[in-house]
């Protein structure tokens, strides 16, 4: 069941985000001076005197920009990122492993010791100083994002393919005289798929995290591009004036990570009670 | 056991080494690091006396070799920004930065094991499944952003923690709870999930014929099998805290190494970029190793093989 | 003399098929029963449900099931009260029966500790004794071993010590010699008639093994999908069998010189 709560959420997230500009025709780079700093659609029902309209039902932000424009404008941005990050970190992430459980030997010790580096890496610091060194362009951070995010799908990956290519079907393909390559391929990835997937949708909450977090320190996607991260950065300077500001783009990332859990972990329980 | 120990020992050394290159590849090919350091808009002249100051002509393999044996014998450099010795520098921020860290440790153990405990005696009831959604809500809160809403709320509404700062005890209980919130869930699942497995065991069945009850029966028997995993996860994360705190020391404005970080980076302060990275590294790979240790020290199994 | 009495236990798993149909059976102090049958027969079952350690999902009924005059299936009974202390149980594994985390003193310590409470010293010298008793050399030393670093023979040994810890009634035994090699089976075996002798004790022995039944059984129960087909004294049922399946068990034991034969599901005999 949590499973259709999850990809519900994240599918209207997803349409929000696709559909968005043309069902909101409202600029999200738009500013109105005179209309800044205006609390979302709910103050008014506690506050007669609020300026909460309609006009703008999460109200504005202290450029006077429509913030449900915004956060839809900043679904964009993060989830579009979010998802290219982890399908390119999953895929290195299982290269590697696939690699390493395959052949062995002195490949997997090398290997081995390239995942064991790149889990003793400090991963914020890290992402921090490559993307203040490179400049924040949209590929640095997905290299750097993925450069840091394979590690799971290698361990796993590297795992199964052990087991895996210890079962009888795959010795007995390279009896019949099959290519590494075509093992792999008909033997191997079939096997890990489900656990690929199931990995993808953690990745993928820990990429949108990673790109929010960037982002409120400045260093994602140069403003004025809405990234929910830079919003709560935005946000964060108005906490005296305008404490709900934070609100909006936070839940946003919460939703959004939180369905992805849910889908991970009803892909993981479907794993487990199936023979 | 002390084979396997000292195997682990090389390989960690092996790894900080590997560590130590990579940094110090990042932080002198990325960008020009004469221009890194003398800034945007520097003029040509100012470029070329910085490279001159801090020895850039030279090749990349002799800087990191100066460097890294200088940093074998404890000796990190001296920072571009303050003029002084990074390693002193380093030392005064770290209290802060392992105080944070340990309050968030502890405190995401004193809520990840009773909680576990307490599923795990009663199976699929509400309490074990309200354990796994708060797992999973835990570990989709962004942590930043909990930061904002605890500061909005116990600084700015109701004035009852201060905002920023490192100073008192009181300083360090939103951060920690930030802290703890972000390390409980891998916690919590592992503990739970291992307790579940351990539950299935034998010797809990004797146990029970014993005629102990449940809770003995979770707390002496079952929590010291289910423990190992749980070691080992604890040990990573006060490593990845220790090391990525930089977000909330920068909320916080606390005085760690973290906070520290972020001024390096942004000031283009190398050394001390160079120096907290490796340092991390060199924390995370203590801990794994010493969560080893500890691990085979509990195991009598191991420890007396 | 006090019985343990058991009359009409029904098992049941959620399904319609029950693991254990109306089983009625009755043990004194002093005396062996042996439950015998083939895995799945629903002899576990039973003994589980006398200790209250049915798995969850289990469903259990009786007319009676008593020790003495204490209903077992009361809730007002506690069972944390009667297990260890009146009633006692060992079961296959030795290997994996014991935690491997702590002193076997720690563990038959804490049995003693548990239902009798007072000083250490005590259940201690308790622990020494059974151990000795139950053959275990160098008993002292032994306390602070870890069971890894024992024998599965021994391991059995000192789960028999720490079944007596508390000197209970009754002592049921769940394929205690299954895991152990010949030699020591029969060690195992003389060393519990032993105890039974010394102690008092009313043995329920469960086991899929007639030799076991042989050995040392004063009454036998033969148990088939969940159902009692024949019960008896030894040496009777052994004699003269009177249902077809306690036919086949006995004559499917392999004796030297005569050809193999095997047991089908539908119960008849193959060669």
């Amino acid at each position: 069941m949590g499973l259709w709560i999850g990809l519900a959420i994240l599918a209207v997230i997803a349409l929000l985000a696709l559909a968005g500009p043309w069902l909101l025709p409202r600029d999200p780079m738009a500013q109105n001076i005179m209309n800044r700093r205006i609390p979302p659609i709910w103050d008014a029902w506690f506050n007669p005197a609020s300026k909460a309209s309609v006009e703008h039902l999460l109200g504005t932000d202290r450029l006077g920009r429509d913030y449900l424009a915004r956060v839809i404008a900043g679904a964009r941005i993060s989830l579009p990122i979010g998802f290219i990050t982890a399908g390119v970190a999953v895929t290195i992430g299982a290269a590697i492993g696939i690699a390493a459980g395959y052949w062995r030997g002195r490949v997997d010790a090398a290997l081995s010791f390239v995942i064991q580096t790149r889990l003793s890496l400090p991963i914020m610091l890290v992402a921090l100083t490559s993307i203040s060194l490179l400049g924040g362009s949209l590929s640095v951070i997905i290299i750097t994002g993925s450069l840091l995010l394979w590690d799971r799908a290698a361990i796993v990956s590297r795992t199964m393919t052990m087991q895996l290519s210890e079962r009888d079907y795959v010795r007995v393909a390279k009896v019949l005289g099959a290519t590494n390559w075509q093992i792999i391929r008909r033997e191997i990835l079939p096997g890990l798929r489900n656990a690929l997937l199931i990995i993808f949708t953690i990745e993928l909450g820990n990429a949108i995290l990673l790109e929010a977090s960037l982002s409120f320190l400045g260093l994602g996607l140069p403003p004025p591009a809405p990234s929910w991260g830079l919003m709560l950065a935005e946000a964060r300077e108005d906490i005296f004036a305008a404490p709900w500001m934070i609100a909006v783009p936070g839940v946003a990332l919460l939703l959004t990570v939180f369905a992805t859990g849910l889908i991970g972990d009803a892909l993981q329980t479907g794993e487990q009670t199936q023979p | 056991m002390w084979v396997y120990l000292t195997r682990r020992l090389v390989t960690s050394f092996a790894v900080l080494i590997a560590i130590s290159i990579l940094v110090f590849a990042l932080t002198n090919l990325a960008r020009d690091p004469a221009i890194a350091v003398a800034g945007e808009g520097a003029s040509a002249s100012d470029i070329q006396q910085v490279r001159e100051r801090y020895g850039f002509e030279q090749s990349l393999p002799q800087r990191y070799l100066q460097w890294a044996t200088a940093a074998a014998s404890g000796d990190l450099g001296i920072s571009y920004r303050q003029n002084r010795p990074v390693l002193n520098i380093i030392v005064e921020r770290l209290p802060v930065t392992l105080m944070l860290s340990s309050t968030g440790l502890v405190l995401a153990l004193a809520i990840s094991l009773p909680l576990s405990l307490l599923a795990a005696r009663w199976p699929g009831s509400l309490l074990d499944r309200a354990t796994l959604w708060l797992a999973l809500v835990a570990q989709s809160v962004p942590s930043f952003w909990l930061a904002l809403v605890l500061i909005s709320l116990m600084s700015v509404k109701w004035g009852i923690l201060p905002a920023s700062g490192s100073v008192s005890i009181y300083h360090f209980i939103m951060p920690g709870i930030v802290l703890a919130i972000y390390a409980m869930p891998p916690l919590l699942r592992l503990t739970r999930a291992g307790l579940q497995e351990v539950l299935k065991s034998d010797y809990i069945r004797t146990a029970r014929a014993k005629g102990l009850p449940e809770r003995k029966v979770l707390s002496k028997h079952a929590l010291r099998n289910a423990l190992v995993p749980v070691v080992s996860i604890a040990a990573v994360q006060l490593g990845y805290m220790l090391g990525g705190s930089v977000l909330l020391e920068t909320i916080f404005a606390m005085n760690g190494i973290g906070y520290l970080a972020w001024e390096a980076i942004s000031g283009a302060d190398l050394p001390v970029i160079q120096a907290i990275v490796l340092l991390s590294a060199f924390f995370y790979v203590a801990l794994s190793l010493l969560a080893d240790i500890l691990n085979a020290w509990l195991d009598p199994r191991i420890r007396l093989a | 003399m006090t019985r343990l009495a058991v009359e009409n236990l029904r098992i049941t798993f959620g399904g319609n098929i029950p693991a254990v149909d109306g089983v009625s059976f009755a043990i004194e102090r002093g005396k062996v029963l042996a439950i015998v049958g083939e895995s799945g027969s629903g002899k576990s079952m039973t003994s589980l449900a006398l200790m209250g350690l049915l798995p969850r999902g289990a469903r259990m009924s009786a007319t009676t099931m008593r020790l003495g005059d204490l209903d077992l299936t009361a809730s007002s009974t506690r069972m944390t009260d009667i297990r260890g202390r009146r009633m006692a149980m060992i079961f296959q594994d030795p290997m994996t029966c014991l935690n491997p985390v702590y002193t076997i003193g720690n563990q038959l310590e804490e049995v003693y500790l548990q239902h009798n409470g007072g000083r250490r010293s005590a259940a201690r010298e308790r622990a020494i004794y059974l151990l000795d008793r139950v053959g275990v050399p160098m008993a002292r030393e032994r306390l602070r071993q870890y069971p890894h670093q024992m024998s599965g023979g021994l391991r059995q040994r000192v789960m028999i010590a720490m079944a007596l810890m508390c000197e209970p009634e009754f002592l049921i035994a769940d394929e205690p010699t299954t895991a152990l090699d010949v030699t020591t089976q029969i060690q195992v075996l003389d060393l519990l008639t032993e105890l039974k002798d010394d102690f008092g004790l009313g043995l329920l022995l469960i086991t899929h093994d007639l030799g076991v039944v042989a050995r040392i059984a004063g009454e036998v129960c033969v148990m088939r999908r969940g159902v009692f087909v024949e019960t008896g004294g030894v040496a009777d049922v052994f004699a003269n069998p009177q249902h077809a399946y306690t036919r086949q068990l006995l004559d499917a034991v392999p004796v030297l010189g005569q050809p193999k034969k095997r047991l089908l599901p539908d119960g008849a005999l193959s060669l």
